[in-house]
């Protein structure tokens, strides 16, 4: 079993939730308006100057060949975007039990 | 950006909003209802009160000083005018513009009805008529044919009026001239004195003898009959029946002493359309009707009156005010359209994106629609102020949107999607839009509360202006973003240089563009290294606009050519009516010798005016089918006229400032023959001005008068009394209405008087006899001849005494001829003060001048109000009390262009023209707003000021351009006034395309300089400020500090 973190920039909430949809990922929890920075991208703290928010979803995996299928997705995603601030970033954790 | 992130969210819900507007705004046009000006209320109260035969000396003495008394003491007063003139006495009371003209009508009932027992006996009822601009006619018909002129005016008062009258919306029809039915009864002065009788015996048995009086009720039984005594005669004739008195038994009848005729009125007024004698219909109509909607059903029944009149008599329109209106407002309406056009165009050219385009162009008309549910709720009109507002909006209704769309396909040329850019293009930019929209509101809400009566005028125009912008602000964050979102692609159209002639236009454009953003980026490190020179610079330019308007003259408002002018005549005094008319013919020939000239309408002596006085309306040919313009034709028969003998003549046009002569001087004091001195020397002092022409002196003294003083001893010891002697040479002279006569549902006036040969000559006036109330020793009654208790002297008279503020006035007036009001006012005021007036004298210019000058003074007001409402709107969306002033260094900038367009087109300083240079202070910003907004955001980033200024610059470059551009040409078909009366409001298109060219070019570098010039002031003060107060030490580290910051 595994535990994914995804943050990406809030503008990008609706193409995720089609690709969720697409692979057959109906189960997440996400929270919006996340403040935050990558390494060497703008920062998305909801200012004038700094744009926006991220959002966050953790997916709690039993089947793990849909994380697989997903993070393809995203690779191949990220293999297009022109800027940087525009990659999702996949976060995955080894998960112990889920009740 | 919650707004726009909801409305990219739910598309249908950011649609339906837009929809609901545009849907109540088309609901509330076609209810909004058409006029020339908005309905202002002018607190304007005028009394009528009519003395009939009384001079206008007796006039002033016994009536207006008397009801000028009254008035005074009503609350709100500002000042009081009044004219005494032949029987008739007008006084007009001006309130102050906050009191309502309703209850100052009211009031001004109440002390009229109190002092009503102080008035003459003989006054006609005082009429007290609040001003209202709906009562002036709307149209005037004409009526004339080959039949008698009793019957052409007979069948247009039964007939023709009666029609009018109930169409709905006409609220009175007046007759003007024509020759109303009279019952006629001439006495003969000699039998009249053979049978031993005063005119009183025939007054009084005329009068008692014509009478229907209801007697009451019978009550017989169950039964109810009406009791009515039927004492009114049926025929004309049945007048001669009348016993006038009956010496001895024997009875004297009405024929024995008095010839009874059928008919008409002397006549004192007349009406010429064309050269042919005619019956005039003035329509006015009810108070909140629309002008344009009432004259098209006059126009309706007119078309089925003319083919049902009898052959030999024909209708013709000689005015139609709504025919101008509706040629304004279709003027207007081209200039917003083919402002709008023009607008859309450049965002093309800019974008070279049909979608991006398409999407920007609908933030036009949603906007102007939606800002029609506004004007109907706040009870406007569509008038020549509100469209005028919509018309100069026009490139600014669009500004927001270009800059949000502007914005969102730079996101999208950095690789976002259309959603993601429109949502992130639209929060990085709302501050900014927000801030442009809002000063442009603050600075046209003062305009719209402007002091005086200019101020009221501009309400409409203020208001419409702001709904308009605010609509357009919310536009651009609902229906842009969301379209964007939706619609747009990253696909451009193909820039190429192969391409057709559209490709290959857009591809130069933006290659130009691209290498005008460098060099502009290289400029702009230069400026930012050479502060001085460019600080010193933008003094200069702001000292030489300075000097460029002085160059400008200055007039109230500009002169437009309406197609019409009038011509004012004055007979020499004491002229008769065919004298005047005489006259008038040789005028009216003068005219129509012109090929220019298509209807002239002549009407002598209508309202209260005397016969000496009269009007020809002038009409020409459209302004666009002829080479002359209306003044010099105006200047052409001005020469012929000077040929003329036998009257004054002086020319008019109706302006926003009314028709009175535009140099207007009033000269003020207690003597009249003082005054008269005095007005004689300023009437040269204005004659002798060049630019003057029409020069108008107000007092008339020659008018010939016979004056009756009676004797009271001998009057009283013969037994007659001055008040007896004066009714009754009123009544044999001007003749006194006995009764009515009845004719089908028609009453006309019975009106006994001596016949024409007993009161023409002087001599006639001494033979006039009175009956005593002493009888002779044998008995019988005791007729006094009017030289037995009177002297009769001839001799001169003022035909009209004026008043201003309660002391006797005289007005100078005069036309201008190729100089403006201010150069002129400002040659008479060096030449007046040298004159050496006593004390209680003096001389004032009034009317146009006087407006001008409080207008101006308004104005400049309202322009510190807009430039404080501008800098607390900025201050408070920027949070800084320093980068405001950066911004505003924009607004000096705007003047010197401003300046140089009124000067290129040849206008003047006026109440339009300044207008316009408000309306610049709320524009300018827009630039400097853009140019800083961003520089902060990037310093924020972390980006050095330099740096940051350098970035923001030319990335701003491309929305500045296209907004200016966009305001630029959608400006211009009002600053080039092409239509019919479209001079009026072209001032205001020129100052703001000048100083929008130059503002924009100069503060692309003056804003960055400035800025980085107060950002050095507040670090400074800061950083010396905590030196004070703080433990820094190191004070020569830190300045060195800041120094390398800077």
């Amino acid at each position: 079993m595994k535990f994914a973190f995804m943050v990406y920039r809030d503008v990008l909430d609706d193409r995720i939730s089609s690709i969720l949809n697409e692979i057959g990922i109906d189960y997440y929890t996400e929270w919006e308006e996340v403040k935050g920075k990558g390494h060497l991208t703008e920062a998305h703290l909801g200012t004038r100057p700094f744009p926006g928010y991220n959002c966050v979803r953790m997916i709690a995996f039993e089947d793990e060949g849909k994380l697989k299928k997903l993070i393809e997705v995203l690779e191949d995603f990220n293999k297009d975007v022109i800027r940087k601030d525009d990659r999702i970033r996949l976060f995955q954790l080894p998960l112990e039990k889920i009740v | 950006m919650k707004l726009a992130d909801v409305s990219i969210k739910r598309p249908v819900f950011a649609t339906m909003m837009i929809m609901a507007l545009v849907v109540l705004g088309l609901f509330s046009l076609v209810k909004l209802n058409v006029d020339l000006y908005p309905d202002v209320d002018i607190p304007y109260v005028i009394i009528t009160t009519v003395l009939p035969g009384a001079g206008p000396e007796q006039i002033e003495t016994d009536v207006t000083k008397k009801v000028e008394d009254a008035v005074n003491t009503v609350a709100g007063v500002d000042w009081i005018q009044s004219y005494s003139q032949e029987s008739v006495s007008l006084v007009v009371i001006a309130f102050k513009l906050e009191v309502d003209g309703k209850v100052a009508a009211q009031d001004v009932r109440e002390k009229i009805s109190a002092i009503r027992g102080d008035l003459p006996t003989e006054i006609e009822d005082p009429i007290i008529q609040r001003y209202d601009p709906a009562s002036f006619p709307i149209m005037s018909l004409t009526v004339s044919g080959s039949r008698s002129e009793k019957e052409i005016t007979e069948f247009t008062k039964t007939v023709i009026k009666k029609r009018l009258e109930n169409i709905p919306g006409v609220g009175a029809v007046n007759l003007v001239g024509g020759a109303e039915r009279e019952i006629q009864i001439e006495v003969d002065a000699a039998r009249l004195k053979a049978f031993n009788l005063s005119i009183q015996d025939v007054i009084q048995n005329v009068s008692a003898q014509n009478v229907e009086i209801p007697g009451g009720n019978l009550t017989e039984g169950s039964r109810q009959v009406l009791l009515r005594t039927m004492g009114k005669y049926k025929k004309v004739e049945d007048f001669n029946r009348v016993i006038v008195a009956t010496p001895q038994g024997k009875p004297v009848y009405l024929y024995d002493v008095a010839k009874v005729l059928d008919g008409t009125k002397e006549q004192k007024s007349l009406t010429r359309v064309n050269g042919k004698i005619a019956v005039g219909l003035d329509i006015i109509k009810q108070s909140g009707s629309n002008t344009v909607q009432v004259a098209g059903e006059v126009n309706k029944q007119l078309e089925k009156l003319k083919s049902e009149i009898p052959s030999d008599m024909d209708i013709f329109l000689a005015q139609d005010n709504s025919i101008f209106i509706r040629d304004s407002i279709n003027d207007v309406l081209f200039d917003i359209f083919y402002g709008g056009l023009l607008a859309i165009l450049v965002i093309y050219l800019f974008l070279a994106n049909f979608r991006a385009t398409v999407i920007s162009a609908l933030a036009l008309p949603s906007s102007i629609i939606a800002s029609f549910i506004i004007m109907y709720a706040l009870n406007f009109t569509l008038n020549m102020m509100s469209l005028l507002a919509l018309s100069l909006a026009v490139g600014l209704l669009i500004d927001d949107a270009i800059v949000v769309i502007e914005n969102i396909y730079r996101h999208m040329s950095q690789g976002e999607t259309p959603m993601e850019a429109a949502k992130s293009a639209s929060q990085e930019i709302g501050l900014a839009v927000m801030a442009t929209t809002f000063t442009v509101v603050a600075v046209f809400v003062p305009v719209a509360f402007m002091p005086g009566i200019v101020g009221r005028f501009f309400y409409q125009f203020g208001i419409t202006i702001s709904v308009a912008v605010l609509v357009s602000l919310f536009v651009a964050f609902t229906l842009t973003p969301m379209l964007s979102s939706r619609w747009l692609t990253h696909e451009d159209e193909a820039l190429s240089k192969e391409g057709n002639i559209l490709q290959k236009l857009l591809y130069y454009f933006n290659h130009f563009f691209e290498i005008l953003n460098s060099k502009y980026k290289n400029a702009l490190a230069w400026s930012l290294n050479h502060r001085k020179t460019i600080v010193i610079g933008a003094i200069l330019i702001f000292a030489i606009s300075f000097m460029i308007m002085g160059m400008l003259g200055s007039q109230f408002f500009p002169d437009t050519d309406r197609s019409e002018f009038m011509i004012e005549i004055k007979a020499a005094p004491g002229s008769s009516l065919e004298q005047t008319s005489k006259l008038a013919a040789d005028i009216e020939k003068m005219c129509r010798d012109k090929k220019e000239v298509t209807t002239v309408l002549t009407t002598i002596g209508s309202g209260n005016n005397p016969v000496t006085q009269g009007t020809i309306l002038v009409k020409l040919v459209n302004k666009k089918e002829r080479t002359k313009s209306d003044k010099q034709l105006m200047a052409e028969i001005r020469e012929q006229l000077k040929y003329l003998p036998g009257g004054d003549f002086g020319f008019t046009v109706q302006t926003m400032g009314g028709n009175e002569k535009p140099v207007s001087l009033s000269v003020r004091g207690e003597d009249l023959k003082k005054l008269a001195e005095i007005a004689e020397k300023v009437e040269a002092i204005v004659k002798s001005t060049p630019g003057t022409v029409d020069v108008e002196n107000s007092l008339e003294i020659s008018k010939p008068e016979v004056r009756v003083q009676i004797n009271r001893e001998k009057a009283s010891d013969l037994g007659v009394n001055p008040y007896l002697i004066a009714s009754s040479i009123r009544a044999m002279v001007d003749g006194f209405v006995a009764t009515q006569f009845q004719s089908g549902d028609e009453q006309y006036d019975v009106r006994v008087r001596l016949q024409k040969s007993d009161r023409t000559k002087l001599s006639d006036i001494n033979s006039l006899t009175f009956k005593s109330y002493k009888n002779r020793q044998d008995g019988s009654t005791l007729i006094v001849p009017l030289s037995d208790v009177a002297t009769i002297t001839e001799g001169t008279g003022p035909s009209q005494i004026n008043r201003y503020a309660k002391q006797k006035e005289i007005r100078i007036g005069a036309n201008l001829s190729e100089r403006l009001l201010g150069e002129v006012l400002s040659d008479i005021n060096k030449k007046i003060s040298t004159l050496k007036l006593e004390p209680g004298y003096s001389i004032e210019v009034v009317g146009e001048g006087q407006q001008q000058e409080e207008s101006f003074v308004n104005m400049l007001l309202s322009l510190v109000l807009a430039i404080v409402f501008v800098y607390i709107v900025l201050a408070a969306q920027f949070d800084s009390f320093v980068y405001p002033f950066s911004i505003m260094l924009a607004l000096p900038m705007s003047i010197i262009g401003a300046v140089i367009f009124l000067l290129i087109f040849g206008s003047s300083i006026s109440v339009i023209s300044l207008i316009g240079i408000i309306m610049l202070m709320g524009l300018v910003t827009k630039n400097g707003i853009l140019l800083v907004d961003y520089t902060n955001v990037l310093r924020e980033k972390g980006l050095t000021r330099f740096d940051a200024l350098i970035q923001a610059g030319p990335t701003r470059l491309r929305p500045i351009l296209m907004t200016t551009f966009a305001m630029v040409f959608g400006m211009m078909p009002v600053a080039l006034a092409l239509g019919e009366g479209s001079e009026f409001r072209a001032p205001m298109g020129q100052a703001v395309i000048g100083g929008l060219i130059t503002s924009t070019l100069l503060t692309l570098f003056i804003v960055p300089v400035v800025y980085t010039i107060l950002d050095d002031l507040s670090l400074k003060k800061i950083f010396s400020f905590l030196a004070k107060i703080g433990p820094i030490k190191k004070k020569a580290d830190l300045t060195n500090k800041i120094d390398n910051y800077i």
